[in-house]
């Protein structure tokens, strides 16, 4: 799975849980940090965790919330998880 | 200073205690006492002379109780007029107003007759008491609109406002920090624009003439202040109604302790509600390295949490070891009101 493949992925799952804000996270893009430019919460970054668990089959071992600050973190884990 | 029953002399410093407090006077004679007011007694009630110096004789100052006269030590001897002109500056202030029970009051009087400056050690042990107090306030307020964001100070925090790309997180962030302006002074008697505020590598800010925490979610914004370590975190339920709630046993099993998982219900949303916000108030009071919710066995830190109901549905969780203490209340476009009776403890 290419980087671009799991950012299109994460956003098809930010747009699932928030239709209200489609075109912001349609046009999201990896350098957006997560609580200032998407209106992220920690609760949200937690739902989106068990989310990418289903949808990209990998599993977060005692997740740090604050890990993750921008879209990029999000990705670049997801591409060591999925190495 | 110490005191005890004497005989007096011209220019003497007495008191006599009244109920739970004391009246001060320079005693001149028997026949001459000068104070600030009339002792405050039942009979002297009404009486125009209870708020100007005057004089009277010892038998009105004392109304039959013992008469205490000042001991001073050697630094306070030094320091002190002679009786002469202790007398002389009582007498010369006689028919004075002006008083004022915080800041001019018949020990102040006393006092600067005797060494020339306003004093009140009864004053100062009440300040002092107070501002020792356990101090935990919890303040609620709806979110602003764009149009009425401001600039706030200290300018490092207004840059991280106008830097938000989301409007939502933008007022939310404004709205905070206002409410933590308001808070401030109202219980610290603090502005902000004189405390010096820093944020730390883990994102939190802080400042050095109090303890605060800050949180804003879907519609409102609350922070907690205190003289001691805090951690406040609101949650609305709304947002979790739709395909989240469907997820809550995903989201207990991320954040659930095994010993967490006795005393919550993994599928109920207002269980996970109630320790989500739990932890992120343990997280945001304790500062540990890294977020991690499962590691935090909330059990373990002094934490309440209610659920808010009325105007807002809210759940909100605050951590804190002065939680008996702690007051909590809404302000609505300035105006506030406590907030106690839509509070609805889950914990």
């Amino acid at each position: 799975m290419t980087r671009n493949e799991i950012i299109e992925k994460l956003k098809q799952i930010m747009i699932n849980s928030d239709e209200g804000n489609r075109e912001k996270y349609k046009n999201a893009s990896e350098s957006d940090n997560l609580a200032t430019d998407l209106g992220f919460t920690s609760a949200n970054i937690l739902y989106m965790v068990i989310v990418i668990e289903e949808v990209f089959s990998i599993r977060f071992e005692n997740v740090n919330i604050a890990d993750f600050q921008t879209l990029k973190d999000v990705v670049d884990y997801i591409e060591d998880m999925k190495k | 200073m110490k005191w005890w029953p004497s005989e007096c002399t011209g220019g003497d410093m007495i008191r006599v205690k009244i109920g739970s407090i004391y009246h001060y006077g320079i005693f001149i004679s028997v026949d001459e006492i000068i104070q600030f007011g009339l002792p405050p007694r039942p009979e002297n009630q009404g009486s125009p002379l209870c708020t100007q110096v005057c004089k009277t004789d010892i038998n009105v100052f004392s109304g039959g109780a013992i008469v205490e006269k000042a001991q001073f030590g050697i630094g306070e001897k030094i320091k002190k007029f002679p009786a002469k002109e202790i007398i002389k500056r009582a007498r010369m202030r006689l028919g004075e107003t002006g008083y004022d029970i915080i800041h001019n009051n018949c020990e102040h009087f006393a006092y600067e007759c005797v060494f020339g400056q306003k004093r009140s050690l009864q004053t100062e042990e009440v300040k002092k008491r107070w501002s020792s107090r356990p101090i935990l306030d919890i303040y609620l307020t709806p979110i602003a609109d764009e149009k009425d964001i401001r600039s706030v100070y200290p300018p490092e925090r207004d840059a991280e406002i106008q830097a938000c790309g989301n409007s939502a997180v933008k007022c939310g962030k404004y709205t905070v920090w206002a409410l933590l302006e308001y808070a401030a002074k109202r219980t610290m008697d603090k502005d902000i624009k004189n405390c010096s505020f820093k944020k730390k590598s883990n994102g939190k800010w802080v400042c050095d003439g109090f303890r605060f925490s800050l949180s804003h979610t879907a519609g409102y914004a609350a922070v907690a202040i205190s003289g001691e370590d805090v951690g406040v975190d609101i949650e609305s339920p709304e947002k979790y109604k739709k395909d989240v709630s469907r997820k809550v046993p995903d989201l207990m099993d991320k954040i659930c302790t095994e010993k967490e998982r006795a005393g919550y219900d993994a599928e109920n949303l207002t269980d996970f509600l109630i320790l989500w916000t739990k932890k992120e108030a343990i997280y945001k009071c304790k500062e540990p390295e890294g977020f991690y919710p499962k590691q935090i066995e909330s059990g373990n830190y002094s934490t309440k949490t209610y659920r808010i109901e009325g105007e807002c549905e809210l759940f909100i969780s605050v951590c804190s070891e002065l939680l008996n203490s702690a007051n909590y209340y809404f302000v609505k476009n300035g105006d506030l009101a406590p907030l106690e009776k839509q509070l609805s403890e889950m914990g």
